[in-house]
């Protein structure tokens, strides 16, 4: 059996109460749904002495439809009620088709918007287990004092961002509101992430993500692609997600994200401005993709080379732009996410 | 330290002292005996310790036992009534849908979630429900099959043989 670490598990009913149990458990941790961290505490590379339970915190679990025809969804939402919501589903496709493709149905089922947003960057050295680990020799993620296997002679940790959700709503302009122990504040969604792999957060101890704020979406147009070794369980070996503003068929705003191509997720605007004033046109999907594809490092952190993900970049680009301009891409979607065809 | 707990286990209450560090896999497979439940990476990759939890197929490798307090668990054992089977079980059974047995329970209670939603599903649909649950034995084909047979009997009136 794999096991836990013994650690204490706290079930607060409010939100105030988990932070301040929080507040007094400098190693304590909080959970979800579970699907990240319980991996991770089993194969011993992450340590905690008490979990915090986040699922009975009302204040997370709820989804409301905004007045903008936005929405505000709870962290403490689990994907699989994403999924179910066609209303999303028409109003930010990309936001559901990113929902749908994580992992598998049943840690759908369990795994959460705020955790999903949290998931620890990942790289192959890293994600192993301890005992592989300890024979193999230990990395910069688990021990300061040891070089990042990726790039021994880089000062930092590159393992990869791999949140489907982030590239997906942060793309959509999502707002998110963190409250902790120093008070509530409210932060676009790409400011969560830093650019590391070991810090990976701008959260600090004993706050927590209580919800997402996406506003409405009236002319916009998107769509989220994701490449993975199987069409289900597996994470991204890479992403794309593309938002266009279209009230013709000009693009008048444009928005692009990238997923595990880097330790944070990229919202690069070099390449949402190869898209503006355009009708999508062949030749301008074909220099959003190269603008993608010069601007992403992807590093030998995956069960793929990264040669192959920087040469397949482009590729999740070009299909995500050709769905937001009306192309069928039916047979695509069949190979890259049959589960984004699904009634 | 241990703590106590109530669980809803197949509708039964039960009351017990377990370890708080303890997933449900283990306190089902360890201090209720309901060894049904399998445990195969324990890392959320196969799908094998699946149960239902408020009637949705959730892997008990990656839920904390006292996360499941107040919510109805539904494992194997409690599916189906005194001898009668499920239709899933027999269909599995009949159609070979089952072989070495390591994945069935699993796949079992992530169909029966699926069908109580869905009554009806296409063979896409119930590829895609079972997704998340690895066989290595049957090649799928019979496993598609038998839930698909399942429904349909359950459709025409549930009688299962
Ligand atoms: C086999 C497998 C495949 C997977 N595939 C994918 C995939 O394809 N794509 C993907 O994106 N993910 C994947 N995951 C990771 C994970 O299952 C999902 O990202 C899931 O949504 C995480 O949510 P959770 O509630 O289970 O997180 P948890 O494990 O409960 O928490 C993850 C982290 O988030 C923190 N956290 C949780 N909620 C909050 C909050 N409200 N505020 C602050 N911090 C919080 C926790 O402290 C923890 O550090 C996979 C996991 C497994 C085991
Ligand atoms: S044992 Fe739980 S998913 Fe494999
Ligand atoms: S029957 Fe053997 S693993 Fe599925």
């Amino acid at each position: 059996m794999m096991r836990l670490p013994v650690l204490s598990h706290f079930t607060p009913k409010t939100l105030d109460e988990a932070i301040a149990l929080a507040s007094e458990l400098p190693s304590a941790r909080f959970v979800a749904g579970g699907t990240d961290l319980l991996p991770k505490l089993k194969r011993r590379q992450l340590g905690a002495s008490a979990l915090i339970s986040l699922t009975r915190c009302e204040e997370l679990q709820t989804i409301k439809r905004l007045d903008d025809g936005g929405w505000r969804i709870g962290a403490g939402v689990k994907l699989v009620e994403l999924v179910r919501l066609p209303e999303l589903r028409s109003s930010h496709p990309a936001i559901w088709q990113a929902a749908s493709q994580v992992a598998s149905p049943p840690i759908r089922s369990s795994g959460t918007v705020g955790g999903n947003l949290c998931v620890d960057p990942r790289c192959f050295w890293f994600d192993q287990t301890a005992p592989w680990r300890e024979a193999a020799g230990q990395c910069m993620k688990i021990d300061p004092a040891v070089v990042c296997r990726v790039a021994p002679n880089s000062p930092r940790c590159w393992a990869v961002s791999s949140t489907d959700l982030a590239p997906a709503m942060g793309a959509a302009r999502a707002k998110v509101r963190i409250v902790g122990p120093a008070g509530e504040r409210t932060v676009p969604l790409p400011e969560l992430y830093r650019d590391d792999g070991i810090d990976y957060m701008t959260l600090s101890h004993g706050e927590v993500i209580v919800d997402v704020e996406i506003p409405g979406s009236v002319g916009w147009r998107s769509a989220f692609w994701k490449i993975r070794r199987r069409q289900s369980i597996d994470f991204a070996l890479l992403s794309a997600s593309v938002e266009v503003f279209m009230l013709t068929d000009e693009v008048l705003e444009a928005r692009v994200g990238l997923g595990a191509v880097g330790s944070c997720p990229l919202f690069p605007p070099e390449v949402a401005a190869v898209l503006v004033g355009t009708k999508l046109e062949d030749d301008v999907i074909e220099a959003a993709a190269a603008a993608a594809k010069k601007l992403a490092r992807p590093m030998e952190t995956s069960d793929m080379p990264s040669s192959w993900r920087r040469r397949v970049l482009p590729v999740a680009v070009k299909w995500a732009l050709r769905e937001v301009r009306g192309d069928d891409v039916t047979d695509a979607r069949r190979r890259y996410g049959p589960q984004v065809l699904l009634p | 330290m241990k703590t106590r707990v109530t669980l809803q286990v197949n509708g039964e209450e039960r009351e017990l002292l377990v370890q708080p560090h303890h997933t449900l896999l283990e306190v089902l497979r360890e201090d209720l005996g309901l060894t049904g439940t399998k445990h195969g990476c324990e890392l959320g990759e196969c799908g094998a310790c699946a149960v239902l939890i408020d009637g949705e197929a959730v892997l008990s490798c990656l839920t904390l036992v006292g996360d499941t307090e107040g919510s109805p668990i539904t494992t194997i054992e409690g599916l189906g009534e005194g001898q009668t089977l499920d239709p899933l079980q027999t269909m599995f059974a009949k159609l070979g849908g089952s072989q070495c047995g390591y994945c069935t329970s699993g796949m079992v209670l992530t169909a029966r979630a699926l069908l109580d939603r869905n009554p009806d599903p296409s063979e896409d649909q119930v590829k895609a429900a079972l997704s998340g649950n690895i066989c290595r034995c049957t090649g799928y084909n019979q496993i598609i099959e038998s839930v698909l047979e399942a429904a349909a009997q359950e459709r025409a009136g549930g009688a299962s043989e």
